[in-house]
């Protein structure tokens, strides 16, 4: 039997979730961005009354959407609200059936085969879906059916906003092989470049290219790329897709340039806290640490090491982005942005000891500071050089 | 089909490769309310049930510690009786977490 899978991803997410809390915004162009003062002044998010009249896009700087709107009404991005709906709107799709699997914050795979005699054909349970999302949350929703991830995924990006639409493996060619080939689903930019390159355009060329010459230039991607042409896809929607961790990062632009390691070691420290307090709370233990750091010229540079022995622990991940920027870096160093990364992760607290006991001292630093967070609230307890003027983490954080 | 492409489609690769998920998402998606500071056990006189305290004030504040289990009387005192009745009513032990999802620590040390 074939399998019936939805995707329902949400018109406009960032934008609408503002719109369903603020009742006054609705109707009105809304535009989520950064603060150009923070030098993050880029639109996050565009209502769709921003978006279609104006052309106000995704990426776009401020001060550019202001000028194609100016009565567009400007809000700061809210990603705790964000996440509220987001499992709101999970919860929902969760009475439909339990095979839910959250792609991104404002999209989610329901493979709801199992439970079509319960609720009716596919095109009713996507009805159900998309009025109880509209009602209860207030936010449009596309919902693509399909017979798999990625014909579902396709159909919902063919036509928006709030619409359902029902895509066949029988009425793949004549509605996407027209497509060009960047439009599917897993063609990146690097591989869209070749396929132009070599001629190829539109999805239906891809799909008549011999798989043997996809095989030759990109392996098993290159086979799947063949498959995907075709409209087949044999992935499952598997709902503990995001139990597994594979790294923890974060990155900060900053409001200004920080020169040289005393600056820059200042946004290491509070970066560090962030990844090693969220690896501590997802209960993963990682070894390689990655400093990430990118100049006023736009131009990132990484690095990364492997440490003697997986950790968790705050100290050891500052010391290790210390080391890395102090190896790789010039002691003048210009910086925009820091990143930084905890990956090869694995589950566990099972760790090595040390002989002066230096491990067991800050993991119990680590240990109370996260109590102390957990019940007064994250900015409960900064370290003091986050109260100077270098500190940009914790005031960002609010 | 050969069994690289057949394993490529079972663990999801196609889509875990161009996953973006916000840290403060992913920590929901993973965790139910049973892992949550607010969520509790209420102890009755005949049974003992679980709450989400994030509702009253005094606990979402930080005013005052969130217990790990509560006395009806208590929260009678609190919350009023009919109020108390309404969040009784709502079960969300296995559900995903939602936006008010606080790590309960004392739990994992």
């Amino acid at each position: 039997m074939g399998r019936t899978i939805l995707l329902c991803d949400m018109n406009s997410f960032f934008a609408s979730v503002h719109q369903a809390i603020n009742p006054a915004l609705r109707g009105k162009p809304v535009v989520v961005g950064g603060d150009p003062a923070k030098r993050t002044g880029i639109v996050i998010a565009a209502s769709i009354e921003a978006k279609r009249p104006f052309g106000i896009k995704t990426g776009m700087a401020i001060a550019e959407a202001r000028a194609l709107c100016p009565q567009a009404i400007f809000v700061s991005p809210s990603y705790r609200d964000y996440a509220a709906f987001s499992s709101r709107i999970n919860n929902i799709l969760k009475d439909f059936s339990d095979l839910v699997e959250p792609y991104s914050i404002d999209e989610s795979f329901v493979d709801v085969t199992g439970t079509l005699h319960l609720f009716g054909t596919p095109l009713e349970v996507a009805q159900q879906i998309q009025s109880r999302i509209n009602h209860e949350i207030g936010v449009g929703v596309n919902i693509g059916i399909g017979p798999s991830k990625l014909v579902a995924k396709m159909a919902a990006e063919l036509e928006k906003p709030n619409k359902i639409i029902s895509l066949s493996l029988e009425d793949w060619p004549k509605v996407i092989w027209p497509l060009p080939v960047k439009e599917l689903f897993g063609v990146g930019s690097r591989i869209g470049r070749w396929l132009n390159m070599i001629g190829v355009c539109t999805i239906g060329e891809l799909a008549r290219l011999p798989v043997e010459q996809l095989r030759k230039r990109y392996g098993v991607m290159g086979e799947i790329l063949h498959f995907s042409a075709h409209g087949i896809d044999f992935s499952p929607v598997n709902p503990g897709s995001l139990e597994v961790i594979k790294s923890v990062g974060n990155q900060i632009t900053l409001p200004r340039d920080y020169r040289g390691y005393s600056q820059t070691q200042v946004v290491i420290l509070e970066l560090a806290e962030e990844v090693a307090q969220r690896a501590r709370k997802a209960g993963y233990i990682g070894r390689r640490v990655t400093l990430t750091l990118k100049d006023p010229n736009f131009i990132t540079e990484a690095h990364s090491m492997v440490l003697p022995e997986y950790t968790d622990i705050t100290q050891e991940i500052y010391e290790a982005g210390i080391l890395l920027m102090k190896k790789y870096w010039d002691p003048q160093v210009i910086v925009r942005l820091v990143g930084l990364t905890l990956s090869e992760l694995i589950k566990g607290r099972g760790k090595q000891m040390d002989l002066f006991a230096r491990r067991e001292k800050l993991e119990r630093i680590d240990r109370a500071t996260d109590l102390i967070r957990s019940r007064w609230g994250h900015n409960s307890i900064k370290r003091a050089i986050s109260m100077t003027q270098l500190g940009v983490y914790y005031e960002r954080k609010g | 089909m050969n069994e690289k492409v057949k394993t490529y489609y079972k663990n999801n690769f196609l889509y875990a490769g161009h996953r973006m998920v916000l840290p403060i998402s992913g920590e929901k998606f993973r965790n139910s309310c049973d892992q949550c500071k607010y969520y509790v056990n209420v102890i009755g006189q005949h049974e003992t049930k679980r709450i989400c305290l994030y509702g009253v004030k005094t606990y979402r504040t930080g005013s005052k510690r969130v217990p790990n289990s509560i006395e009806i009387i208590d929260l009678i005192l609190l919350l009023g009786k009919e109020a108390l009745q309404g969040m009784l009513t709502r079960d969300g032990q296995h559900q995903m977490a939602c936006g008010n999802f606080e790590q309960d620590f004392r739990k994992r040390y």
